[in-house]
């Protein structure tokens, strides 16, 4: 079963297992990067749903390191962790393209909640599942299907292909984006898989739902 | 600068000015005085020396026996002569008093000389001239005198300040020291804090714990720590710290700061009585807010006893937080209204729990009062 993914910088080690801990327990796929270096690794080397970045970290500060990643293009969103004392920086935050802030010391619970509205609106909707019409619904935080409350099985890379295009609804994903998004960087991807996932995912949402764009890659069609 | 700063700058420049002018003044004063007496003494001769010339005069005229005797006048000075009796004869002047005791002395803006004829001519055995005092050198004297103190006064005062700032330059060294110093620890507190309350939650939501009893007194200790951390960089802060003002819900606020506090107040086991009237909204930032009702929160909690009893009533246009703690002496209550007025809690004694309330109820402009009976018990009361 595939999980959201959260890219963790927090230079302080037990702080920063401590999140992870929480947020594992909570069923999310953290990878903590303790300085802004690692950090740009992971970003390279993963689909990545969510950032929460700790602002005073090694080699870069968390602003700094957000700027680079949005001057590259990437939209991925972002929650800064701050203390009071830089709360005048949130405003530089969000002008760089954070959308949230947490103030340290915070509570987990609060964390979770934050990070779930970001998730949620990665899709776009501000419920916990989509319509996908039919009888299906997908559930945003679990990243799994149903239908008539009953889980449908998927495999991990057909449930990503699916958030994917539901995060991307109308839009031509071309095949190197999916290539990223669903097989990590030491894996081989494979055309072949691709199509297969595609079929798998065409029968249950009906055919009409992904058009294939040819030589280029596909399109989730929402109505 | 820093208030305490200038306070000092500006006592030392009093003291060290007023001393200064004062020495200055006096040195002045004497310079003049000898100066003037100086000039008098000078003008005196020149008394004594057309003494003599009279008297070279008279000498003539009584050596000629020429019938008629004419009184050599000058126009620059008056001069009478007087027998041996002291009684006038004749002169150009006739003064109504003369000192007859002295041989110079001065009489309101004239100067006299009595000269002591020998031999007594024409039966004049004194001859007494007199003349206007020179004011110019005297005048000018003067205004050298005020001159001086002025460019004096500019200079030392300059001086002054010169000294002073370099006096207090270590000082304010060592305070922004330490302050950066404070400032970079109190930030170094925020991550192990959040990491002690993080863990804690995470200890009550994965596992059935034993012992919750203790990690109730961990968590009440690491959110105390938490709300002097805040509350530090607060102060810190105050004055350049972004403020957003919003109609925040004070009712909704006051709910939850006493639902943070409730491990506090169970573990007290305080008799908490709320009258909260819903739905009171003031224009005020939120953290300002939270600042203002934790200190009072906390404070009401820490005094309080045992088993004592908290109430907290919020209506239109008051907060009222009453506890059953140790009270506050009547001197105690009057020095900090005191304080309170002359928005000064910085000298101590207090808290800085007291201060930050005081910047918040100074910043907003609501009133503050304390009603208190000793021992008994304590009520703190914020109007808007």
């Amino acid at each position: 079963m595939p999980k959201q993914s959260i890219l963790l910088l927090e230079d302080d080690l037990q702080l920063s297992d401590t999140i992870k801990q929480f947020l594992d327990y909570w069923g999310y796929e953290v990878y903590p990067a303790y300085d802004a270096l690692q950090a740009r690794d992971i970003l390279y080397e993963r689909a990545i749903d969510l950032m929460l970045l700790d602002i005073k970290v090694p080699h870069q500060s968390g602003f700094d390191f957000l700027a680079e990643v949005r001057a590259e293009g990437d939209k991925t969103p972002a929650i800064f962790i701050t203390s009071l004392n830089s709360v005048d920086d949130v405003t530089k935050g969000f002008d760089m393209g954070c959308d949230d802030y947490i103030r340290k010391p915070f509570a987990l619970k609060e964390l979770r909640a934050r990070v779930d509205v970001i998730l949620k609106r990665n899709f776009g909707t501000h419920n916990n599942q989509i319509d996908l019409g039919n009888g299906y619904l997908f559930d945003v935080k679990g990243l799994f299907l149903s239908y008539k409350n009953r889980r449908v099985a998927l495999k991990t890379k057909e449930a990503k292909l699916l958030a994917l295009f539901l995060k991307n609804p109308n839009e031509l994903l071309l095949y190197e984006r999916i290539f990223e998004v669903l097989w990590e960087y030491d894996e081989r991807p494979s055309q072949g898989s691709l199509r297969a996932y595609i079929n798998t995912l065409r029968h249950i949402l009906g055919k009409s739902k992904i058009e294939t764009v040819k030589h280029m890659g596909y399109r989730y069609v929402a109505e | 600068m820093l208030q305490s700063e200038k306070r000092s700058l500006f006592r030392f420049l009093g003291i060290y000015l007023s001393s200064t002018f004062l020495l200055f003044f006096l040195a002045t004063v004497i310079f003049y005085d000898f100066q003037k007496h100086q000039i008098i003494d000078t003008q005196n001769r020149g008394l004594s020396q057309e003494a003599e010339r009279l008297t070279e005069a008279l000498r003539g005229l009584n050596r000629t026996f020429t019938p008629s005797l004419v009184y050599p006048k000058e126009r620059h000075f008056d001069s009478a002569i007087y027998n041996l009796d002291r009684e006038y004869i004749f002169g150009s002047f006739n003064p109504k008093t003369i000192f007859w005791d002295r041989e110079y002395y001065q009489q309101g803006e004239m100067l006299f000389y009595i000269h002591a004829l020998h031999p007594y001519y024409l039966g004049a055995s004194h001859l007494v001239i007199a003349r206007m005092i020179d004011q110019e050198p005297i005048d000018n004297l003067l205004n050298m005198s005020i001159v001086f103190l002025f460019v004096a006064g500019i200079f030392f005062t300059v001086l002054g300040l010169f000294l002073g700032r370099l006096f207090i330059a270590p000082m304010k060294e060592s305070i922004e020291n330490m302050n950066r110093f404070i400032e970079d620890t109190t930030h170094e507190f925020n991550t192990p804090i959040s990491t002690i309350l993080t863990n804690i939650e995470l200890l009550d939501t994965l596992y059935e714990c034993e012992g919750k009893q203790e990690m109730k007194r961990i968590e009440i200790a690491s959110k105390t720590l938490s709300r002097l951390y805040e509350d530090l960089s607060y102060l810190k802060l105050n004055h350049n710290y972004h403020r957003e003002i919003e109609a925040l819900d004070i009712s909704q606020l006051i709910y939850e700061r006493i639902e943070y506090f409730n491990t506090l107040i169970e573990a007290k086991q305080l008799d908490l009585t709320l009258n909260i009237k819903k739905d009171i909204v003031l224009d005020m930032d939120r953290n300002d807010a939270i600042r203002m009702i934790d200190n009072l929160l906390s404070n009401a909690i820490k005094y309080n006893k045992k088993e004592g009893i908290l109430n907290i009533t919020l209506t239109k246009n008051r907060l009222s937080i009453l506890d059953s703690g140790v009270g506050i002496k009547k001197e105690d209550i009057e020095l900090i209204h005191g304080r309170f007025k002359r928005a000064n809690m910085s000298e101590g004694g207090f808290g800085i729990g007291l201060d930050i309330v005081n910047q918040v109820v100074e910043r907003y402009g609501f009133r503050f009062h304390i009603i208190s009976i000793y021992t008994k018990n304590t009520e703190v009361i914020i109007e808007w």
